[in-house]
């Protein structure tokens, strides 16, 4: 079976991917952290002038 | 690349691309819920037996032709430097990086489809021998990579929708 974490207060951690809007909230994070790191290569080329 | 073969490019790329993300979503949004209910009430055989294994079959094949029209579309963009456009968006070089990081999601994705989700598949749906607590790790390991793969087709959408094109500039300048 799969091991469960917990936190230092014994609470059951959960998947998010275990929910379908957790799923959906988590690929909204992503898509955040993804386009941050694209600007910051498109600007660190656009600024070199690649 | 001429146009024309931009745009049949494309065409096709889009086309297989709603073929499997539509059955992924299908997967996701409507059978997994569907499934546990008509389990509850005894009646879920017919869907193992007559929908899972067709939806499968357009949804790993629909991955690979999504993928092999976005390369042969990526190969023929041209590129910053003088590049080849497939080998700029995946080693993320300037403006090709968002549609790279697009590409690269796609990848992996497609890979969790073949690896982690069809031969895990295949043991639940009997097609290769499994004992039952097989059945039952096979039914959790392919249960996660298809929400991995619903959550990564968001920022994947995000990225195929606005890569090149003339909203760029607004979204990553």
């Amino acid at each position: 079976m799969e091991k469960q974490l917990e936190t230092e207060e014994g609470q059951t951690l959960k998947n998010p991917l275990d929910s379908l809007w957790g799923t959906v909230v988590s690929g909204f994070i992503l898509t955040a952290i993804l386009w941050v790191v694209a600007r910051a290569i498109v600007s660190h080329a656009i600024g070199s002038g690649a | 690349m001429t146009p024309q073969t931009d745009w049949i490019l494309r065409w096709f790329h889009i086309m297989a691309g709603i073929m499997w993300i539509g059955l992924l979503y299908f997967f996701n949004f409507v059978n997994v819920a569907a499934v546990k209910q008509a389990t509850a009430a005894g009646e879920a055989g017919p869907i193992s037996k007559y929908v899972v294994p067709r939806a499968l079959l357009f949804f790993r094949w629909g991955a690979v032709v999504t993928w092999i029209f976005g390369a042969a579309l990526l190969g023929g963009y041209p590129a910053p430097n003088g590049m080849n456009g497939l080998a700029a968006a995946f080693g993320l070089q300037g403006t090709m990086a968002p549609i790279g990081i697009g590409a690269w999601l796609g990848t992996i994705m497609l890979i969790n489809v073949w690896t982690f989700i069809w031969q895990n598949q295949k043991k639940i749906l009997g097609i290769v021998p499994a004992t039952d607590d097989e059945k039952a790790k096979a039914r959790r390991v392919a249960f996660l990579a298809s929400r991995a793969n619903t959550m990564m087709s968001i920022p994947m959408l995000f990225f195929m929708a606005t890569g090149p094109t003339s909203m760029s500039q607004f979204i990553y300048h």
